[in-house]
């Protein structure tokens, strides 16, 4: 069993097998030495951690005992856009509200746990697919902040995407 | 920052327009600020670079359009690494974006204009997939000396149908790749087993009948030597081996995992043996292989797994091994060496017995360390399941899969001289097939008389198929009984 205490000062008692899905507890517990506690502080600012970082041990219970990606995998994974298909039971998961996906995905990004920050990723890759700048921009509440000099320089450089 | 202080004076029209323009100005800076603030940018920028990896080109157009910072995000280099030289223009703009970064290629026509873009970015080009259609050979031998220190992962696929054989990874590039990772090739000629690609770790061949697709065997084995490092092996391969070399010679490859061989791993002779005989592999690898076997006459077909496997995962026969049984040829397949256990399916309408066959039927093959047995779609013909059970005479665990025929097994348990020692029977039935209890007890009855009582009973039922008769009347006979359906277990 391993102890994990988030920025917040809270505990966490899971299995070894369930901490080592992220790469950064694995690694920390390796190089210390450490079977029976070590805390991975979260620095995650000024955002609640505990609610993300419940979602984000689900997750790695679920996927308990799964091989991790090799370095292989990793470079693999640098070559051609894999699909963004994401399995059901992910997809289940990644179904909350922007903000929990944003928080999961930082937690996994910290935690450095692959596979669900791809998930996270390919989330909000789905989300954005098909839409014009606009309903992006509506869709995360972001405003456009070009001058309209740089919109025309953007649009022109981007010829290539025009409807031919 | 501007302060605007309330004044009486009034102001000129130069100094309204000057601090208009500076307002428009700072129009951009407020809005950027403000993006700062909302949720979806605490993703750091390295994260949205991610994102964009997953979204088509035209959703990359739209999405730099979104705000600078997304701009920012979306323009990094690794994001524009994906080439389509198909599509000229878009693909120099991509280079251009791409900067250092390093580049997957993928061609499909291949013209001038393509080969020196593919020259001009070759040092960086990381994964290259080129599949012919209507390659001028000519183009190809400006490219003999271009090399790709980068090149990890090699697809190349010619067309089927085209007279001559795909020569091209001779052509592009010098014999040593020694970055080369992955090598796919598909309808390429065999001109490929003269390169050196010394850190290969994982090769696919796949080819169809063609006259210049004949494969030297001893050629072959020159290649997996050269690349010690290999871990997955898949052959897709319907010619024949030229085999003749080859004889005695034993290619070592420790790291291998996982083989594959769909095709004709052997020659149709009686003294020549397949690849697998050739390769010395670590005990845990998984060989998975299916068998055709095409022609007429006398087929004799000997399968050689090199001692020290304990798993065969996966023998399948084709349905053509039942148009063979009908003319005069005969199929064997020969296991030597100790395996302790074995997997063997055949196919949904080839020859039931085939598989069993396969144990029983060519000399005397040593299985006598087979602890456990898979049958997979075995169908009729218990005398070769009997003949199959009494030559493993260690057999300590059996499970069939059943579309039909279930009493047939059931039978077999019953005979004589099936090992003495097998306590663990499995059976999964499929598409509505039906065991009778009455059956069950006569085999258990039968075995416990002789001492052989079965430990463990378990029935696997799904898709319609069903226990005729009450299981309970089985007690006594079998230690546990467990039978599971689709809607779980009672």
């Amino acid at each position: 069993m391993v102890l994990l205490v988030t920025s917040d000062n809270k505990n966490f008692v899971v299995d070894r097998e369930v901490a080592d899905r992220s790469v950064f507890v694995k690694n920390t517990l390796e190089a210390r030495g450490l079977s029976i506690a070590t805390p991975p502080m979260l620095n995650g600012g000024c955002f609640e951690l505990t609610s993300p970082f419940l979602q984000v041990l689900e997750y790695c219970q679920h996927h308990r005992g799964e091989p991790l990606p090799t370095t292989d995998d990793a470079n693999a994974d640098e070559n051609r856009k894999r699909t963004t298909d994401i399995g059901e039971w992910d997809r289940k998961f990644i179904t909350v509200d922007h903000e929990m996906l944003f928080e999961i995905i930082l937690a996994a990004n910290y935690l450095d746990i692959k596979p669900l920050l791809d998930v996270g990723c390919k989330t909000i890759g789905n989300m954005v697919k098909g839409k014009s700048p606009e309903e992006v921009r509506k869709l995360f509440d972001i405003v456009n902040d070009f001058t309209p000099e740089e919109e025309a320089q953007i649009k022109k450089e981007n010829e290539w995407a025009e409807d031919p | 920052m501007v302060a605007i202080r309330h004044s009486d004076r009034p102001m000129t029209n130069g100094k309204v327009e000057a601090l208009e323009k500076r307002v428009l100005e700072l129009m951009p800076l407020f809005a950027s600020w403000k993006n700062s603030c909302v949720p979806v940018n605490r993703l750091p920028p390295e994260i949205l670079t991610k994102v964009a990896r997953f979204l088509p080109n035209c959703d990359l157009y739209a999405g730099l359009r979104v705000c600078r910072r997304w701009y920012d995000a979306l323009m990094s280099p690794v994001v524009w690494s994906e080439i389509d030289l198909d599509q000229i223009y878009q693909a120099q703009i991509f280079l251009m974006r791409s900067k250092q970064a390093p580049v997957d290629v993928q061609i499909s026509s291949l013209g001038e204009v393509q080969l020196s873009i593919l020259r001009a970015c070759s040092s960086r080009i990381r994964s290259l997939d080129i599949s012919h259609h209507a390659v001028q050979r000519s183009l190809l031998a400006h490219f003999s000396n271009t090399t790709a220190p980068l090149l990890r992962d090699l697809r190349v696929s010619g067309s089927q149908y085209s007279a001559a054989y795909f020569r091209l990874p001779s052509a592009i590039f010098t014999g040593n790749i020694s970055s080369l990772r992955k090598l796919v090739l598909t309808n390429v000629s065999s001109n490929f087993t003269h390169l050196v690609l010394p850190n290969l770790t994982t090769f696919e061949l796949v080819n169809t009948t063609h006259p210049d697709a004949t494969l030297s065997l001893s050629d072959l084995l020159d290649f997996l030597e050269r690349s010690p490092h290999l871990i997955s092996l898949d052959l897709d391969y319907h010619s024949h081996y030229d085999s003749t070399v080859a004889l005695g010679r034993v290619v070592t490859l420790h790291h291998m995992k996982y083989i594959r061989i769909n095709g004709q791993p052997l020659t149709p002779s009686d003294t020549s043996h397949g690849l697998l005989a050739h390769l010395s592999l670590p005990s845990r690898v998984i060989i998975k292989l299916s068998v055709h076997i095409h022609g007429s006459g006398t087929d004799l077909v000997a399968l050689t797994i090199p001692p020290g496997h304990d798993l065969i995962p996966s023998i399948r026969s084709p349905e053509s091994i039942w148009f063979q049984r009908s003319s005069e040829s005969e199929c064997f397949m020969l296991f030597s060496g100790t395996h302790s256990a074995l997997r063997i399916g055949a196919c949904w309408g080839g020859t039931h017995d085939f598989a069993a066959r396969a144990i029983c039927s060519y000399g005397s093959p040593d299985v006598s360390g087979v602890e456990t047995l898979v049958v997979e779609n075995h169908g009729s013909a218990h005398q070769y399941l009997t003949q199959a059970l009494r030559s493993l005479t260690n057999l300590r665990s059996l499970k069939v899969s059943l579309f039909h025929h279930a009493a047939a097994p059931l039978c077999a348990l019953r005979q004589e001289g099936t090992s003495p020692l097998l306590r663990h029977f499995s059976m999964d039935l499929f598409d509505g097939c039906r065991v009778q209890t009455e059956d069950l007890r006569k085999m258990a009855k039968v075995r416990k008389s002789r001492g052989q009582r079965l430990e463990s009973l378990r029935l696997d039922l799904s898709s319609g198929s069903a226990v005729i008769g009450d299981i309970s009347s089985l007690k006594g006979y079998v230690g546990r009984i467990k039978v599971t359906t689709d809607s779980g277990a009672r």
